[in-house]
């Protein structure tokens, strides 16, 4: 059994010191690993890095982030991650990381995500170079994705981190005026093809909580303000062997 | 010179508190109060949404009037914001 402790959108400032630790100080005793589904930060500060490292300190189990918007408002992305990893804290982008737990092998891969929205009213890269950049960006990180999930092969179960949701079903309760700014269907995709068992996301403070993909992938949105509390946790048992009985077709 | 209308200027004051350090909360709204109220009235803007810590919900008023006074709105403003902090979870894990 993996049991993963996941939370997004825990918003870091300077004036968080002394925060957040306590929310955390049985984490070890529930999760085997915690992930961290971006907007660790504020404005996006290696100060405000910092004070999430130091109030993460003393959680004995990996801990793996994806970055959020939020953390790339102070264009400061370089000296974030560098900080969040002095504080022990992984950040993943187009990037997995393999764990050993309890005798099976998690795969965790991780991409920031943007936006675009969702079928039907997705947003096309068509005409302004303005637009066709910001959905190119999309495709972009969705590619590093599925990129990165396709290279953990082998793994007994597999995890996507993202910041931006995959899905409209969790994002349902945010104004539907800002769909295509909290998530993009190209996430998805991404998942449905290279595979995976669950996807967690943060971004949508007002949306629900669980969802799927076209393809059946479970989705679950952990922002921190729609959740209620420091982390949900997650238990995935050993995969069901192809063709057995609850197999994923 | 004319006012700008509050509708333009209610677009402002979220902005700057999702934008400005001293409150930076990106999912707050701030809208009128009692919209249907016969003049003469005061002009009442309502913030509402979740704050993460005391210093920030401190700073909801002041940043939310400067927008307001620098437009030329002389307005009361009501902090109705909720402030939120991390609890440890209470349900178990979810199987899947």
């Amino acid at each position: 059994m993996i049991r993963l402790a996941a939370v997004g959108d825990l918003h870091a400032g300077t004036d968080s010191r002394g925060a957040l630790a306590a929310a955390f100080s049985h984490v070890a005793a529930e999760a085997d690993v915690l992930l961290l589904a971006g907007d660790l930060t504020r404005v996006g500060t290696p100060a405000e890095a910092a004070v999430l490292g130091d109030e993460l300190r003393s959680v004995p189990i990996p801990k793996l982030a994806v970055l959020g918007n939020h953390d790339h408002h102070g264009d400061e992305v370089a000296a974030v991650v560098a900080t969040l990893a002095a504080g022990g804290i992984t950040v993943l982008e187009g990037t997995g990381v393999r764990l050993e737990i309890g005798g099976l092998t998690l795969g965790v891969a991780g991409a920031k995500g943007f936006g675009g929205g969702f079928a039907p009213s997705a947003v096309s890269a068509f005409g302004e170079r303005e637009l066709k950049r910001f959905v190119e960006h999309t495709c972009t990180t969705a590619a590093r994705l599925r990129n990165a999930l396709g290279e953990l092969t082998g793994c007994d179960r597999r995890v996507a981190l993202l910041h931006y949701a995959p899905v409209r079903d969790t994002v349902q309760g945010e104004p539907p005026e800002i769909h295509a700014f909290l998530g993009s269907q190209l996430l998805a995709e991404a998942v449905d093809a290279a595979g995976a068992d669950l996807v967690l996301h943060g971004h949508a403070h007002h949306g629900a909580e669980r969802g799927s993909t076209p393809g059946g992938i479970p989705v679950r949105n952990v922002a921190m303000p729609l959740i209620g509390c420091a982390y949900r946790v997650f238990a995935l048992g050993a995969a069901v062997p192809a063709g057995a009985p609850g197999a994923r077709a | 010179m004319s006012v700008t209308p509050i509708e333009h200027v209610l677009v402002h004051v979220t902005d700057a508190l999702a934008t400005d350090p001293r409150v930076a909360e990106l999912g707050l709204a701030a809208h009128l109060a009692d919209e249907d109220a016969p003049p003469p009235r005061t002009t009442v803007v309502v913030v509402e949404g979740n704050v993460s810590t005391p210093e920030r919900k401190a700073n909801v008023v002041t940043v939310a009037a400067e927008v307001l006074e620098d437009a030329g709105w002389h307005a009361v403003v009501q902090d109705r914001t909720l402030l939120t902090s991390p609890v440890p979870p209470v349900d178990g894990a979810e199987d899947l």
